[in-house]
């Protein structure tokens, strides 16, 4: 016998109607693109979830990490302290390591210092920016692309947060703007923070993503433009030749158009 | 075969990641499409929880759980698609449905409808309550544990969302019946 309340018993049913298959471009398109992805390699791994207490067992951890440095700074402190000179000798150098002041050679998120050591606090402006719009492609229904950025200007520079996009048709009109279309330009995530060094000394990238436009056939060629959170400025990408920005497939005119950042800021080309 | 699988995987085997990602793609698809009732954006999703399960799959201890695993991803990956568009409540369009032209075999779709409408007044988590347990058929515990959540918080939510979904419906009936009445 069904005991199940009727509401619930329509619930389900109504559940259970729907696609149960995916597209086929949804798997191509992760096939396409994961090999290019690096996976994250845990030094320390932690079970997503345990049996008995997550939140005791994370407690545990942070109380060890934190009696651990503690001990560390009261072992270290008192033998940096000027004065201190009957103290054993110490291990540390007298002189900086190179690796600090010299900088990597490879991006690193969250990395804020300048090859000279000097402590880059300054916004990239969109004026300092050189973009690049590297491949436009078609999914079900979607158009996505990778967007590369370059710092071209003489001084190092940081982005963080999340670009708003643009698109402009060939005479300049502004036709799709995120910020009314569910991608505004935001200053979230606000880390991490990459730094772009001067003269295009390094890339990061982000994948733009358009859907179900239904509006005029814009005229050739569309532009995309990103634009920076908290009034930074705006730039205008330039695409290789070969590379054309395509209009999504209308789905509905009752559907939302999306233009949205897709994949966040990357050292990686997606 | 599966754990064999992921144990591969993780150590960067990326035939065996595809192998996975076939096996799961339309279970994804299928739970994401449930929580955005949007095939797009059900898509994304389903793309975004795949992608960053290779990414993450190292930090998997318990090959057993890869599917509750991945369950959690895709629904994150729903949170994150919803907010995308956070007027994505405010396209909903109210179409009264006047019961009294409609036959008795359609009845069905006006109640479907109904729930439709509901459905998509509800927050993303209240929706991803709802279908992990009406559609997957997950218990209290296991809802819990896939969204990282206690158990009493999935208990609630899973009450709230169905209270609100209830509530959405008879408002949505509310003028109809009137009109009958009046009729």
């Amino acid at each position: 016998m069904n005991t199940r309340p009727k509401f619930e018993q329509q619930l389900s049913d109504w559940l259970e109607d729907g696609p149960v298959d995916a597209p086929d471009l949804t798997l191509e398109t992760v096939l396409a693109a994961f090999p290019a992805i690096p996976q994250r390699r845990a030094a320390l791994r932690v079970p997503w979830r345990t049996a008995a207490g997550n939140g005791y067992f994370r407690r545990l951890i942070e109380i060890a990490a934190v009696v651990a440095i503690a001990a560390g700074a009261l072992f270290v402190l008192p033998r940096l302290l000027p004065g201190n000179v009957g103290g054993p000798p110490s291990a540390i150098p007298t002189t900086p390591s190179p690796a600090l002041t010299a900088g990597s050679s490879t991006p690193s998120p969250s990395h804020s210092t300048s090859p000279s050591g000097a402590v880059i606090s300054q916004e990239c402006l969109g004026s300092d920016l050189a973009v690049q719009v590297m491949d436009w492609q078609g999914a079900a229904g979607t158009r996505f692309g990778t967007i590369k950025v370059q710092n071209r200007s003489a001084t190092s520079c940081l982005v963080s947060g999340t670009p708003g996009i643009q698109l402009a048709d060939g005479q300049g009109h502004l036709f799709l703007d995120s910020a009314n279309l569910g991608g505004p330009a935001s200053v979230s995530p606000a880390k991490p923070v990459f730094t772009l060094r001067a003269g295009g000394g390094n890339s990061i990238y982000l994948m733009a993503g358009l859907t179900n436009y239904c509006g005029a056939v814009p005229v050739s060629p569309v532009r995309i433009a990103l634009v920076l959170p908290t009034s930074l400025g705006r730039v205008v990408a330039t695409a290789p030749a070969g590379v054309a920005i395509t209009m999504a497939p209308c789905n509905g005119p009752s559907a939302p158009t999306t233009l949205h950042v897709q994949m966040p800021w990357s050292t990686t080309a997606p | 075969m599966q754990a064999g699988l992921v144990e591969r995987a993780q150590r960067g085997d990326k035939d065996a990641f595809a192998a996975l990602a076939t096996a799961s793609v339309d279970r994804s698809y299928a739970l994401a499409y449930r929580i955005l009732r949007d095939p797009h954006r059900a898509q994304d999703a389903t793309q975004q929880a795949l992608l960053s399960a290779w990414q993450n799959l190292p930090t998997l201890r318990d090959r057993d759980l890869f599917d509750a695993w991945l369950h959690r991803l895709v629904v994150r990956a729903c949170y994150t698609e919803a907010r995308r568009d956070r007027r994505w409540t405010a396209r909903v369009r109210l179409i009264p449905i006047d019961a009294s032209t409609v036959s008795d075999t359609a009845v069905s779709v006006a109640d479907r409808d109904e729930l439709e409408r509901g459905f998509r007044r509800l927050s993303p988590e209240q929706r991803a309550v709802i279908v992990l347990h009406h559609y997957l058929g997950y218990p209290l515990t296991e809802i819990a544990a896939t969204l990282g959540i206690p158990v009493g918080t999935a208990r609630s939510r899973l009450h709230y969302a169905t209270r609100q979904l209830r509530a959405a419906i008879e408002a949505d009936a509310r003028p109809t019946s009137s009109r009958e009445r009046t009729a």
